[in-house]
């Protein structure tokens, strides 16, 4: 059968300025947005890739120096030190993601809707605490002297097991990561719950009928069918390892020594300690490429799962 | 008839609407008077005796930045808002306005706020910065002002009216390529030794066995103390993970390297004044050729400095700057390092909980090392700490006019007599008294008397992102005299040679000559007063010399 064509509508000129008109309308509804985002998104990351080739102190004239900061970069070890501590928090992060999840499965599963309403809005509250807040009452209870810990371990009777905490090397990423305990994070599990709601409940049925037991269903029902917000949360949570750096800042300045410096935080120090914001600028361009590269792998990793099974 | 509202009229009426409301605003700055007319600012030597104005004054808002904010327990920020108070009395048409930042992370908001243009008229600065901002271009040059009469004193110029005179600027000047003064002092006084101080719980002393009325008085003692402190089971010092790094380095450091630097120049860089002047050139080209990187006090020094931290508390690398005095205060350590500053809010802290007194940094003897000065810094006779001025208030001469004043009235006997008082501080002017609660914390001047002293400079003037987090790994015991050694003055000859090299070129003195010389020409042609003309002269006679000083020794 020959190929039907729809035929064409015919545009008058009156309904072509019309269309005209909506068409800048909706470019001025847009425009805001696109202004902004490029004002405030694409100009600064512009910039910095463009400062990532020069030395400047931030005032006076920039000197071109090629790929010179990315050379220092690679033969800079506390750099490397700072991504080695970045993988550890990285890794540390994404085991961390499993509490979440089963919290908000348990969540899922509460049948009685006012007692899932109460603890989700239980679950909701931490976050009105700004992080700067939490962050400063665990810098309180790990002070070695009058911190919540040493107090409760002297208590109990085991002041031998006292520790300095983040004065100590060997403990200090331990302790960034302990900070998010219970490891529950609240934006999250509310994405894993929007995800398990919009499952049609005859899939849940299905599972019901055929005898699903709690554990199977987690694994084989519940954990694929939020595969979609898993990836997005991943993608937040490498993004968050790898480029931030306010816990650092604040709890240890990235100490003691750099046992606890992450690459945002010497890209930080490098801009504001050392006026150096060329340096500071590359090493922004480099932990943009790990975080892409990393996330990248992570996605393709997951669509690979996704396709075989 | 329905009235149709075209959309595209709407919508662009709306992004208007919009647009306005998020650019307006409603608050006058200094950087933006109001349109009313302007009020000169008054000649009178009297705040109070302010000028009858004939037609309604241009209305002024300056904004002064500062680290000491209302709810601080210091007497700092009342101090100041009594002085702008008072000129704001005699001169309703000029407000102020306090920005507040705490130290931590006061430069970087500075920072920012000069990079997109919104930096306050007034900034609080300490030592260190205001060479670093004066050479960015970003401060007022307050040199003429300084040889102008202020209005509020008899002596000739206004820099007259400060404890030293102009010889006190000598080191000032040298400190930015463009050898201009670029702040007005406070809490501070040149011919003062002031220390900073340890304040000591004498009841700690007591309980350690150690005579509380008997501090001690060279690192001997000291180490001795603390050794006892110890062993009864009180924490000898309190440290935190921030400042105390760079102040005990500076506790130990400057006391070696008395005129160290001047044996790799020729005596025209070093005589006079130009001892002084030219300081802080010769001790960047030092750093930056590796001259200072063996000096043969280094390890003594280092030694002393490393075996010092064991008596911090425990964990003090995880211990924040505001949690140290924590300690001390609760009397679970018996050492703090204060400065004057500190006094009045420690004194309400502590109130009757403990007796405590105050001692100065022990001096390090010969008996300590064969390379230690033995003696307190000499009075440097240099202004250090006070305010500088955006440049930006170039474009508005009226406003210069006006902060001029205000400066002028803020460094008057009258003034400062009362701020002292207020806030327990130093005054830079002559004729200011110490109040009697700080007294204690001048260093006795027959043991004051070291000058030029490199200390430890090869270490913090390295890259700021690293020397701190190395020199802990140090403390710690984690690297060795050697290692730390060599990397610390990697990192001080890479921020020195960039300095030296950014001085000898295109942006340095060289511009700076030509601009101070048409400067010349111009006083000469407007028939300027003889002091200011010769001021000027010397001023480029010393920034010729010092380029030539670079110029001839940097070895790139």
């Amino acid at each position: 059968m020959a190929h039907q064509s729809v035929p064409p509508i015919r545009q008058t000129p009156r309904t072509k300025n019309k269309w005209q008109r909506q068409m800048w309308v909706g470019w001025l509804f847009v425009a805001p947005a696109i202004g902004l985002n490029l004002l405030f998104d694409w100009y600064p990351m512009m910039d910095g890739i463009y400062r990532s080739f020069y030395r400047w102190d931030g005032y006076s004239t920039a000197v071109y120096v090629g790929f010179e900061n990315f050379r220092k970069i690679f033969n800079d070890t506390i750099f490397w030190t700072a991504v080695t501590n970045m993988l550890f928090f990285l890794v540390m992060s994404i085991i961390l993601m499993i509490p979440t999840i089963i919290t908000s499965v348990i969540l899922f599963r509460i049948r009685h809707m006012r007692a899932q309403y109460i603890y989700r809005v239980l679950f909701c509250i931490p976050m009105v605490v700004p992080w700067m807040v939490i962050i400063l009452m665990w810098q309180f209870m790990y002070n070695p002297q009058y911190g919540l810990f040493n107090r409760f371990i002297e208590l109990i009777g085991m002041p031998d097991m006292q520790q300095t905490w983040l004065g100590d090397s060997e403990l200090v990423k331990w302790c960034v990561i302990f900070m998010g305990f219970p490891f529950v994070t609240t934006n999250a599990a509310l994405i894993y719950l929007g995800g398990l709601k919009s499952v049609s409940e005859s899939v849940w049925e299905a599972g019901a009928l055929d005898g699903v037991g709690p554990l199977q269903k987690f694994f084989y029902l519940e954990l694929p069918l939020i595969t979609g917000q898993f990836s997005l949360n991943l993608i937040g949570t490498i993004t968050a390892a790898i480029t931030g750096y306010t816990t650092q800042l604040v709890l240890t300045k990235g100490g003691p020594g750099f046992a606890s410096m992450v690459p945002g935080l010497y890209m930080y120090f490098s801009a504001f300690k050392s006026q150096k914001y060329g340096y500071a600028s590359a090493l922004g361009m480099v932990m943009f490429v790990l975080s892409l590269v990393i996330t990248l792998l992570s996605l393709k990793f997951f669509q690979k799962e996704e396709s075989e099974s | 008839m329905v009235n149709k509202t075209n959309p595209f009229w709407l919508t662009l009426l709306c992004v208007v609407m919009l647009l306005l409301a998020a650019c307006g605003s409603n608050t006058p700055t200094a950087s933006e008077p109001t349109a009313q007319p302007a009020s000169e600012p008054t000649a009178a030597s009297e705040p109070t005796a302010a000028p009858e104005p004939t037609a309604a004054p241009k209305e002024y808002t300056i904004k002064i930045m500062t680290w000491h904010g209302p709810d601080s327990n210091t007497g700092y920020y009342n101090g100041y808002k009594q002085i702008t108070d008072d000129y704001t009395a005699a001169h309703p048409n000029v407000k102020f306005e306090f920005v507040y930042q705490p130290l931590d992370g006061y430069k970087e908001l500075l920072d920012t706020q000069f990079v997109s243009g919104s930096a306050p008229d007034i900034i609080q600065m300490q030592p260190w910065m205001f060479g670093e901002y004066a050479n960015k271009g970003v401060l007022y040059n307050l040199n003429n002002a300084y040889n102008a009469k202020s209005a509020y004193a008899e002596a000739a110029r206004w820099m007259d009216t400060f404890s030293g005179g102009e010889a006190s600027f000598a080191g000032v000047r040298s400190s930015n390529k463009f050898g201009g003064i670029f702040f007005v002092p406070n809490d501070s006084n040149a011919t003062m030794s002031i220390g900073q101080p340890m304040f000591y719980n004498k009841d700690l002393f007591k309980k350690a066995g150690l005579d509380p009325e008997k501090p001690p008085q060279n690192w001997e003692e000291y180490r001795t103390a603390m050794k006892a402190l110890k062993q009864s089971g009180v924490i000898p010092i309190a440290a935190d993970n921030g400042r105390w790094v760079g102040w005990s380095l500076g506790q130990v450091g400057y006391q070696f390297g008395e005129k160290y630097v001047d044996q790799f120049y020729d005596a025209k860089y070093t005589s006079g004044n130009r001892g002084v002047e030219y300081y802080w050139d010769k001790v960047y080209v030092a750093l930056a050729n590796g001259q200072l990187e063996n000096a043969d006090y280094y390890v003594d020094m280092l030694t002393i400095w490393q075996d010092y931290a064991q008596y911090w508390q425990d964990g003090w690398t995880g211990t924040a700057e505001a949690d140290a005095p924590n300690l001390f205060m609760t009397g679970q350590a018996a050492m703090l390092q204060a400065g004057f500053w500190d006094f009045q809010g420690y004194s309400t802290l502590i109130g009757d909980k403990f007796a405590w007194g105050i001692f100065p940094i022990p001096v390090i003897t010969s008996a300590t090392s064969k390379y230690a000065i033995g003696k307190y810094n000499a009075p440097a006779n240099t202004q250090d700490y006070g305010f500088t001025v955006n440049a930006t208030i170039e474009k508005d001469k009226e406003l210069e006019a006006v902060i001029v004043d205000f400066l002028q009235y803020f460094s008057s006997v009258e003034a400062q007599t009362k701020y002292v008082n207020t806030a327990k501080s130093f005054s830079p002017v002559e004729g200011v008294p110490v109040p009697d609660e700080i007294k204690g914390f001048v260093n006795p001047s027959e043991k004051a008397s070291a000058v030029e002293v490199v200390g430890s400079s090869f270490i913090e003037w390295g890259d700021g992102a690293i020397w701190p987090g190395l020199s802990q790994d140090f403390l710690m015991g984690k690297i060795s005299v050697a290692d730390y050694k060599a990397k610390v003055a990697e990192l001080s000859r890479e921020a020195s040679k960039n300095y030296v090299a950014g001085m000898i070129g295109a942006e340095g003195y060289a511009p700076q000559i030509t601009a101070a010389e048409a400067k010349l020409t111009e006083m000469k042609g407007d028939g300027s007063n003889e002091l200011m003309v010769k001021s000027q002269e010397t001023t480029i006679e010393n920034l010729k010399l010092r380029l030539e000083m670079m110029q001839t020794y940097f070895k790139p």
